[in-house]
């Protein structure tokens, strides 16, 4: 058995705690809950790799390693996520659970204290982050938005949100872009650290096998300096926008040797809606598993994708097909796609095709409950969302969608922008290089 | 019956029983879960091309052990794969260089899902006309690996690394390779491997561990087979094949490994040792606490990327360090002066303790994982040890022991060191 308690720490300060006895570790996370913005997603990004170089206590990485090693291996890593247009950052952590550390000196307390100084106690220089980890920080946050390009999957993907989001700020992306990273440097970040420090929502975790009073106190503890103002930041996901008549169209060439077509719809659905678990059946038979339409006819039976899936933004509201091909099949596969969203949404799939799409996903939410990033992913998701549905409990609604549920969901898609990632065909060049080369010389 | 083992240190414990057609089973029990997860391997992977069938050596195409796994869910009565799928589980399979394992977890439907394992792997199904056909999914595949850079450069640190061993080989051999396998190889292939003597079942979930061996028992032939022998080729010196290889890629930033060769492993518990000893040795050496990483992460040199570990084979064993950076070459100065100044100067007490302290904890919390938790029982199995015993095995290690591995090892005869640079292209150079 597992109990989840939620509860408030302080204003603003949630805390989200799992007692389970299942796993060999404890899991921990502390993160900052902010709005997403254009101007602040690099800021947001760059800071807990820049807090993760050191802190008063450790202030080299070289020190807080061998802190960690004490800990038997623990592990703190810097984290940044996107929810709709929520951003979060700070840390994950893993460490020994305190049931199996043989010298019997329980790592609850200092894991704690390790979490909470990272975040409020870093390592400074006349009452400033370290300039030194600020342009070290600065240069591999943008060596990393830069190699975004290196995986044409997820490039395609992204390249589609920019266009379809563009006025939204769900276009921004999670680590934020060239241009706001260039502007960091060490007096603007401090500034907007203590900024963020006492504005933003506060949500910490843990899962394992200790007691939650003892959590509580713990992280109690450790939060006990965090400065909280009265002011706070204001989160919500614009998700109502609906499509335009017109389905824009984007494409943009690059040095690649397979096509990728992405496409992008508006469901009008999110975490939040009624018809959410119908959402989720009606992905699974349409294109979120190796035995949905996409997969088993675009790429099986007519051969005509390497892969082709479909993905869900729960708290968007949208939806994603991805595909691979070659460059002469685009309008082919395009046409196939579209079908096969037709076919869902007029019911043309068997009982049994139902039944399977409902179990696969039923499963997978029940499995969330076997491993702890997939929890405190999920109840980040209910937090950001102010839902506190348990997975259980959305495995058992998934279990209650009709036929027709699924038909309804399905219908409500409606399609918004297509982007194509072609072949350099002639010598034009291609606009997204271009902007990435003057920003290099620039830097 | 299954002997039950209680492994307290771990918190776990591990069913054991070795069928009378030489199968061994484990069966890690884990309450409480809600998936279950079976993994049935051969000890048979990509190196092995080269073996004895009824008395007679045979040599096979580069690229065969993989071309069988993916031949391998063909049934009669249709594919294995989507009929697991079919019933809610994910399946998948995976050949490396020593191993081939067919695997699946699923949440409902456990016993039937594993007779059908162990039917669809146990039968060899196999027409021209579907080997044919493959040649073109493989050939696809094959394309794709070698156009990822992370498979070219580990390839390359092997080509450094080795004269003539068969790691050398890829495992998914070549679009020449595999065009010469016909049904006929892929028949003695698992003629030679696929008897349950040379193979491993291992589960890990909340099941019943007598089920297991009564399906088992049911599904799988009831006689022994005799092992087939293999052929590696002659053993290999310590000396690193090549000091230095490159490649240009389509890629943003270049990476490097640089690897040293290692002692190949005796089979039995000290093969574990020989695991932990190089395992703890790399971290000493360059891992997150090491003076040589802060060095080269403060100077800009290295990032997160950067990683150390060490690998081993059957006749093969090496240390391997690397990740994205600007310059290469200067990295690997660096580690070669600090290897020998580790050499000269050797380790710590204080970091001794510590490295073995954080390795022994990232050990029992990767347990968490299932299939982590049965590739260790099988590599064990097919290596002769019980991998829960290595509480046990870590405590009998001492510091002396990680410095006459390295003083053995960080040598730049040993030593090769493999990079894949960006292609330069000529509007990038303005």
């Amino acid at each position: 058995m597992q109990d989840v308690s939620r509860i408030e720490l302080s204003p603003g300060v949630g805390l989200t705690c799992i007692q389970t006895k299942k796993f060999k570790s404890s899991f921990w996370s502390l993160r900052l809950i902010l709005p997403l913005k254009k101007e602040t997603a690099a800021f947001n990004a760059v800071l807990p790799r820049v807090l993760r170089r050191g802190t008063v206590h450790y202030p080299t990485m070289e020190q807080l390693s061998a802190a960690l090693d004490e800990l038997y291996g623990g592990v703190i890593e810097p984290t940044v996520t996107k929810r709709g247009e929520v951003q979060s950052f700070g840390f994950v952590a893993t460490f020994l659970d305190d049931g199996l550390v043989p010298d019997d000196l329980p790592l609850l307390d200092r894991a704690a204290r390790m979490m909470g100084d990272l975040l409020l106690r870093p390592a400074t220089k006349n009452g400033r982050l370290r300039n030194d980890y600020v342009v070290s920080e600065r240069k591999n946050l943008m060596d990393d938005i830069r190699s975004s390009v290196n995986d044409k999957r997820q490039y395609a993907r992204q390249r589609l949100t920019e266009e379809m989001c563009a006025g939204e700020a769900y276009g921004v992306d999670r680590l934020g872009d060239l241009s706001s990273a260039k502007k960091i440097g060490v007096v603007k970040l401090t500034q907007h650290y203590r900024q963020v420090l006492s504005t933003a929502r506060v949500e910490a975790y843990y899962c394992g096998s200790a007691d939650p009073k003892r959590v509580e106190q713990a992280w109690r503890e450790a939060l006990m300096e965090l400065p909280r103002s009265n002011e706070r930041c204001e989160l919500s996901t614009d998700w109502r926008k609906t499509a335009g008549d017109e389905v824009r169209r984007v494409t943009e060439h690059l040095d690649v040797t397979q096509g990728k077509l992405v496409m992008g719809f508006r469901t009008g659905c999110t975490l939040n809606s009624m018809g959410y678990p119908a959402m989720v059946v009606a992905n699974a038979i349409f294109g979120g598993l190796p035995t949905s339409k996409l997969f088993q006819n675009v790429r099986e039976r007519l051969s005509l994708c390497y892969y082709a899936s479909s993905v869900t933004d729960k708290h968007k509201g949208l939806l994603f097909v991805q595909s691979g091909m070659k460059f002469e099949d685009f309008e082919q596969a395009e046409t196939e796609i579209l079908a096969q969203l037709e076919a869902v949404r007029e019911g043309d799939f068997s009982e049994s095709d139902l039944q399977a799409a409902k179990d696969a996903v039923s499963s997978t939410f029940r499995t969330i409950l076997d491993s702890q990033s997939a929890q405190e992913d999920y109840w980040l998701s209910q937090a950001v969302s102010e839902l506190k549905l348990t997975p259980q409990e959305i495995s058992s609604a998934l279990e209650h969608v009709t036929r027709e549920d699924a038909m309804r969901s399905a219908s409500q898609w409606k399609l918004d922008t297509v982007y194509y990632l072609k072949g350099l065909e002639q010598p034009a060049v291609e606009t997204a290089q271009v902007e990435i080369a003057e920003e290099e010389v620039q830097a | 019956m299954m002997e039950r083992v209680n492994f307290p240190r771990l918190a776990e414990t591990c069913y054991f029983e070795r069928l009378e057609n030489g199968l061994p089973i484990y069966v890690a029990v884990k309450p409480e879960f809600e998936k279950s997860y079976a993994f049935f391997a051969t000890s048979y992977g990509g190196m092995d091309m080269r073996f004895q069938l009824d008395g007679k050596w045979e040599d096979t195409p580069a690229g065969v052990a993989h071309y069988l796994e993916h031949k391998m869910f063909d049934m009669p009565d249709g594919n294995a794969l989507m009929q697991l799928s079919a019933s809610g589980a994910s399946p998948n399979a995976f050949t490396s260089s020593a191993l081939t394992a067919y695997h699946f977890e699923c949440t409902r439907h456990f016993e039937s899902n594993l007779r059908l394992l162990l039917t669809f792997v146990s039968t060899p199904y196999f027409t021209q006309e579907s080997v044919n056909k493959e040649q073109g999914i493989i050939g696809q595949e094959i394309g794709m690996i070698e156009d990822n850079p992370g498979w070219q450069l580990f390839h390359l640190l092997l080509e450094g690394l080795y004269d003539h061993h068969p790691l050398r080989v890829s495992v998914a051999g070549s679009q020449e390779s595999i065009s010469h396998i016909t049904a006929e190889t892929l028949e003695h292939c698992h003629r030679a491997f696929y008897h349950p003597g040379n193979m491993v079942l291992c589960i890990a979930g909340d099941v019943d561990p007598e089920q297991v061996s009564a399906i088992a028992r049911m599904v799988l032939p009831a006689q022994a087979r005799e092992q087939a022998a293999k052929d590696h080729g002659a053993p290999e010196t310590m000396n690193a094949a090549h000091f230095h290889l490159s490649r240009a890629m389509e890629v943003s930033t270049s990476d490097f490994l640089l690897g040293f060769k290692a002692e190949p492993h005796e089979a039995g518990k000290n093969a574990l040792r020989m695991e932990l000893i190089g395992e703890l040795a790399g971290e000493l050496f360059c891992g997150t606490s090491s003076a040589v990483y802060q060095k080269l992460y403060d100077e800009g040199l290295i990032n997160k990327t950067f990683g150390v570990g060490y690998d081993n084979y059957p006749g093969a064993a090496f240390l391997l360090m690397g990740g994205e950076t600007d310059n290469p070459s200067k990295v690997v100065d660096l580690l070669l002066e600090e290897g020998e100044r580790i050499r000269q100067q050797g380790i710590s007490d204080e970091a001794f303790l510590r490295c073995k302290r954080a390795c022994y904890g990232s050990r029992v919390r990767s347990l968490n994982s299932f299939e982590h938790c049965c590739v260790q029982l099988a590599k064990g199995e097919f290596k002769g040890y019980h991998y829960y015993h290595f509480p046990e095995v870590f405590d009998s290690i001492t510091k002396d022991d990680v410095e006459q591995f390295l003083n053995r090892v960080l040598t730049k005869e040993r030593a090769a060191f493999a990079e894949i640079l960006p292609k330069t292209h000529g509007k990038d150079q303005l």
